[in-house]
């Protein structure tokens, strides 16, 4: 999986954004075990929680939600960040720090300007988890400043008509996903 | 959608067209053996001009199709069921006319032959003898020849058919599964469930696939 990543992106996927058509993909479960195929001894990996209207990483890393990204977003990058590690899989995660708000209100352009590089310096890698791309466009945002976007579908559950729409979204924003990740149960 | 696909989609869902055929065809067939059966006795009258010229031509088949219109009349039928004890209506009788062979055809329609003879031939008889009665008063008996061809009706089974429920059936079926094909490929199609789907789908390669704890 990794080496195809980075296969299809032609540099080593640093950035690595994973959008959903809808609610479909079960993206938390997606991006930890995404995080894993990526995990090595020589850098760390990160995990960002962007979806700040259905969170659900913390859970997975057995974290709390807050603090978190927004916390951070709300004071402008200050202090440092240190992501939480989860305990026993050699994972930095940051949790998004708030539930049912509008993550547009903290990460925009501008914002994603200076926080994403600021979280790159925080880790070897970081991989973002971001609302469905028919209910905020965050993913989008994100998606043009990452090495590789990742287009996940679950079979059987995703559909065709909801895939080509987020398709149109990314092209209309001048993005191409990397590839696609099936999410099988 | 190309050939190729349609190739595929045959042989992944093809036994299902085969399987709702024969189903369909086995329940035709059961079908017709629970089938009430349906007998047809058909009596001949002909109805000739007695001189070969066009006006009497014309006029022989105009007075044919009157009698086949109004056939059977209540009072015919009145008398058909008088003479037989048979309960009958205008449904199990009826009358055609070929205006080639200068024909008319009674028939007569029974649960079993010797009803559906009996029916045909009073009926045929009660017919040819009212209208020999009426071209007679209208003088018209002298210029046509109107006879009963054959006194024993001709006897067929008409229901049930096995070959047209069988052929009913299978096509029914094929079509049924047809159908449901059709309806499985845009399952297929729309809900991603095949990797040639989602291939199709997305223009981006598949990169690999991550599974779920």
């Amino acid at each position: 999986m990794r080496a195809s990543i980075e296969l299809a992106c032609h540099k080593p996927a640093r950035s690595v954004v994973l959008l959903s058509p809808d609610d479909s993909v079960p993206t938390v479960g997606a991006v930890w075990n995404l995080a894993l195929a990526f995990r090595d001894n020589t850098s760390s990996t990160l995990l960002v929680d962007t979806d700040m209207a259905d969170p659900g990483l913390h859970l997975k890393a057995d974290l709390d939600l807050a603090p978190g990204l927004r916390q951070w977003l709300e004071q402008k990058g200050q202090p440092d960040l240190t992501p939480a590690a989860a305990h026993d899989h050699g994972l930095l995660v940051l949790a998004a720090g708030c539930s049912n708000e509008d993550p547009l209100q903290w990460l925009n352009t501008e914002s994603i300007g200076w926080f994403a590089p600021a979280l790159m310096a925080c880790a070897g890698r970081v991989i973002w988890r971001t609302p469905p791309l028919d209910q905020s466009p965050v993913g989008v945002l994100l998606a043009g400043s990452a090495d590789a976007v990742l287009m996940a579908v679950r079979p059987g559950r995703t559909r065709r008509s909801r895939v080509h729409r987020a398709r149109r979204t990314l092209a209309q924003a001048g993005i191409t996903a990397t590839g696609t990740v099936l999410v099988e149960s | 959608m190309t050939w190729s696909e349609y190739g595929h989609l045959l042989l992944r869902h093809g036994w299902l067209m085969v399987a709702a055929a024969a189903v369909c065809g086995a329940l035709a067939l059961g079908l017709t053996t629970v089938q009430e059966p349906v007998f047809r006795a058909r009596v001949r009258i002909s109805m000739l001009p007695g001189v070969m010229d066009w006006r009497m031509r014309d006029l022989t088949k105009e007075l044919a199709r009157n009698a086949v219109a109004t056939f059977p009349s209540d009072e015919l039928l009145a008398a058909v069921r008088d003479q037989t004890g048979l309960q009958t209506n205008a449904d199990g009788l009826r009358a055609g006319w070929d205006d080639g062979e200068l024909i008319i055809t009674i028939e007569a329609f029974a649960g079993d032959a010797a009803t559906a003879g009996t029916l045909a031939r009073t009926a045929a008889t009660a017919f040819h003898s009212r209208r020999s009665l009426q071209f007679t008063e209208q003088e018209f008996i002298e210029f046509i020849e109107f006879e009963i061809r054959n006194r024993e009706p001709e006897l067929q089974q008409i229901a049930p058919n096995v070959m047209t429920n069988v052929l009913a059936g299978l096509f029914v079926g094929f079509a049924a599964g047809l159908t449901l094909v059709l309806i499985l490929h845009w399952r297929d199609e729309e809900w991603l469930l095949t990797r040639q789907a989602i291939e199709k789908s997305v223009p981006q390669p598949v990169l690999g696939s991550i599974r779920l704890n």
